[in-house]
């Protein structure tokens, strides 16, 4: 996100602390991206479309309350999300469920491999820690940097990069892959 | 079993149907009730407040007066005799 772009949604939020109509704004450009990103974490449309539309909620009562920090608004609503979506987890005392696109975790290993190996991967994903899953799917799948990932999930920069380097480790030696931090091979 | 559920899905959801959950009239309305019981709040607080202030006010100003009363029926004026005869007084 450049420069010019932060500053043109720094002046959106403060004209929407004075009207709230005005964050309609925000609220079209981000709807699909928080939609898909809860909706990976819950794989229940209505369920989804409930908290997604409580994280919009949340972010326009609080509005007054945001300040800028170095990364982009959507950062914002999506560490809210992510609150909204532990919230729900707690709440239901249920196993979280990750929904993910076969097509993106094709991307991420080899667009050759077999239908058994993506098996193996998605027993894989399944004992791995929930917190690794999140910084994975932020990393990978929402092309979140590692500042970004740091302040939606509220641990430090250096704690995100452990994450995924733990988890991309263990995938390595797992399937004798190559990927880098940044998702390509 | 394993810590998570992952499940894999053929496709991301096309923007067509997320649409029919977006509806930022609804969210208008549910900030504006929300921003309401948030400012009632508020007052309900500043009222308790103010109440428990003014009963605090009147105990007080009932123990003083308590006190007060107390004091004034402990008080005993000191009695003292005199012979009537004042020419010894010097001057």
């Amino acid at each position: 996100m450049s420069e010019a772009e932060i500053q043109q949604e720094l002046s959106i939020i403060e004209a929407a602390r004075a009207d709230p109509r005005v964050f309609g704004t925000l609220y079209e450009k981000y709807f699909d991206r928080i939609f898909n990103y809860i909706y990976r974490q819950t794989d229940d449309e209505d369920l989804t479309a409930d908290l997604c539309s409580q994280t919009f909620l949340q972010a326009l009562n609080h509005i007054g309350k945001f300040e800028f920090r170095g990364v982009p608004f959507s950062a914002w609503l999506y560490r809210i999300a992510s609150n909204e979506v532990n919230k729900h987890y707690r709440k239901r005392k249920r196993q979280q469920v990750f929904s993910i696109e076969e097509n993106l975790v094709r991307d991420l290993v080899d667009q050759s491999w077999d239908n058994d190996l993506i098996d193996r991967v998605v027993v894989y994903l399944k004992d791995l820690p929930t917190e690794m899953l999140q910084v994975l799917e932020l990393r990978f799948f929402e092309n979140k940097d590692f500042k970004e990932i740091a302040f939606i999930l509220n641990i430090t920069e250096s704690g995100a990069k452990m994450r995924t380097y733990r988890a991309l480790d263990r995938l390595r030696k797992n399937f004798n892959l190559d990927i880098r931090y940044d998702g390509k091979k | 079993m394993g810590r998570n559920e992952i499940r894999l899905r053929r496709q991301r959801m096309t923007s067509g149907q997320i649409a029919r959950h977006r509806n930022y009239q609804n969210l208008l309305e549910r900030h504006s009730y929300d921003q309401k019981i948030r400012r009632l709040g508020r007052i309900m607080t500043y009222l308790l407040v103010a109440a428990i202030l003014i009963i605090l006010f009147v105990i007080i100003v009932r123990i003083e007066k308590k006190a007060n009363t107390k004091s004034s029926v402990n008080f005993v004026p000191a009695v003292v005799k005199s012979s009537g005869d004042f020419s010894t007084l010097p001057g």
